[in-house]
């Protein structure tokens, strides 16, 4: 009875146990704990940007030199339908469906990406034309027979002109150049716990950008100009005129994009480096409206060949500036003393 | 003999007992496994996405639908997305890039090959990929070249293929090539 006492005391015991969803057992008294290591900050997927082609057919960079004005004299005979910019100036570049003037369509650059990107496009000489000059200016002297061929922003408030020099009988070609700042959107993107692709092995942590995303981009076109005061004949008694082709080709490296926290010093390293001997001092950083933030909230170390340049941002500073960095960040310049700039964009998270 | 049969009451009594209670053990087990299982599935349900009937009245609507995502997903022709870092660094110069990343993203509506020229001597080639399909990667890259150390200003040069590689479109995208030692 005793026994039968005993055993039943225990099955209903472990039955009462199984049965209490609130069980919780009491765990071995712990007197070390391990920390586990979360992970390395996650960097941001290959940098992507979408940029205009040269097409082989229509060509976005191909144009047309009519320097005697024969599609204008025949009423666009050869070019049946086409409407063509009154105002251009013997160069017309195809800018629409059927239409064609000065100035190319625009050529759209659209940064795909969460860090800005300081872009820079340079309008080249591929092959040189015969009896033909680059000029470097939109306003022409004399008779001689020179084009003009620029790259502009989308305001046209900035614009560069391929240019030539000839020394000793050597020509050389300078290529017009512009530099832009697109912003990156880091709020496109979301850090995510998942496999990267279906068939990894794995999760990881790793940015992935939301849907239907909207990016910023900027604008460029392509323009040129005849000198109309030059004598445009080529034939078999005068020098045969060719007109140059051109190249474009697309430069872009990230700005550094710094994620601050209040309260914490920052320090960037910068994309800045000097050649050979020289050292390249920080002149200067400035806000978005060109303001220069005073010297005592940053110190700064010089590029050198074998170091990039560094600005450190105060923390006091940081603090003050936190509430503009939300979003998709705050951009500062830092000036150096060659003139050069380059961006910084501040992240607050 | 009453002992005897006592004995024999009280075992049976055990046994029956014992019964009983490993029955309402294993019940409850099985209740806390069908809860278990029952609140996966469930979750499993929540993922899963309904497809969208298409009958004569909203055909069009779906199609047109599908059209849509497809254009928006799309590079615009005249274009293309350039994914890749413009800095590639070798440990040396006959070995392949540790960083060098190549992407033609599904968007994009062509195939593509590119070459890599010195900047400032397009006749020096310094590699030439293979064809890269939409959606297509290519890392671990070696140049064609051995290069000493230093560091190179490079220009990419992709070129759009059709199906018959002809080539429809180039773009031309600065690249700095770091040879370490």
């Amino acid at each position: 009875m005793v026994r039968f006492k005993r055993v039943l005391a225990v099955v209903m015991a472990t039955s009462m146990v199984l049965g209490s969803s609130l069980t919780a057992f009491a765990s071995p008294i712990a007197t070390t704990g391990q920390g586990d290591y979360e992970g390395n900050k996650v960097d941001y997927p290959v940098l992507s940007v979408t940029l205009p082609t040269a097409d082989s057919t229509s060509g976005q960079f191909k144009y047309i030199a009519d320097p005697n004005g024969l599609i204008r004299e025949s009423g666009s005979m050869r070019y049946s339908g086409a409407t063509w910019a009154s105002d251009a100036q013997g160069v017309f570049f195809k800018n629409g469906e059927n239409s064609y003037g000065a100035l190319s369509k625009p050529l759209v650059v659209s940064n795909q990406n969460a860090q800005s990107i300081v872009l820079s496009v340079s309008l080249a000489n591929k092959t040189a034309g015969q009896n033909v000059a680059y000029k470097n200016s939109s306003t022409f002297t004399g008779t001689d027979k020179e084009i003009y061929l620029a790259l502009y922003n989308s305001d046209y408030s900035k614009s560069s002109a391929i240019s030539q020099a000839t020394t000793d009988g050597n020509t050389t070609y300078t290529a017009a150049k512009l530099d832009l700042l697109i912003q990156g959107k880091p709020s496109n993107y979301a850090l995510k716990y998942s496999k990267v692709t279906t068939d990894a092995q794995s999760e990881t942590y790793h940015y992935e950008k939301i849907a239907n995303p909207t990016w910023n981009q900027e604008s460029v076109y392509v323009g040129g100009l005849l000198n109309m005061a030059a004598d445009w004949t080529s034939g078999e008694n005068t020098a045969a005129i060719t007109f140059p082709e051109v190249t474009v080709t697309w430069d872009y490296a990230a700005a550094p994009l710094v994620t601050i926290k209040s309260g914490i010093a920052s320090t960037v390293t910068l994309n800045k480096k000097a050649s050979g001997s020289d050292s390249i001092t920080v002149s200067k950083v400035t806000l978005a409206d060109g303001t220069a933030v005073a010297g005592t909230n940053y110190t700064a170390t010089a590029a050198t060949a074998s170091a990039n340049a560094t600005v450190t941002l105060k923390a006091d500073w940081i603090t003050a500036a936190a509430p503009a960095c939300v979003g998709d960040g705050y951009v500062i310049t830092v000036v150096y003393s060659d003139s050069t700039s380059e961006p910084i964009v501040l992240l607050a998270k | 003999m009453s002992e005897q049969g006592e004995k024999k009451q009280t075992g049976k009594g055990i046994l029956v007992i014992s019964i009983i209670a490993i029955v309402v053990v294993a019940v409850l087990i099985g209740i806390i496994i069908f809860l278990v299982v029952s609140q996966n599935k469930s979750a499993e349900k929540t993922e899963e996405k309904r497809q969208v009937l298409v009958t004569e009245d909203n055909v069009e609507e779906v199609v047109k639908e599908l059209e849509e995502q497809e254009e928006l997903e799309e590079v615009a022709p005249g274009y293309y997305t350039v994914t890749m870092n413009t800095t590639w660094h070798f440990a040396s110069g006959n070995e392949a890039s540790y960083d060098a990343v190549v992407l033609n993203v599904e968007k994009n509506t062509n195939d593509v090959y590119f070459d890599i020229v010195m900047r400032d001597d397009e006749s020096q080639v310094l590699y030439s990929s293979p064809v890269i399909p939409r959606g297509g990667q290519l890392d671990s890259i070696t140049l064609d070249r051995v290069l000493d150390a230093g560091t190179y200003d490079t220009v990419v040069i992709y070129y759009l293929i059709d199906e018959q590689q002809n080539v429809l479109s180039t773009l031309r995208v600065g690249l700095s090539i770091v040879v370490e030692g």
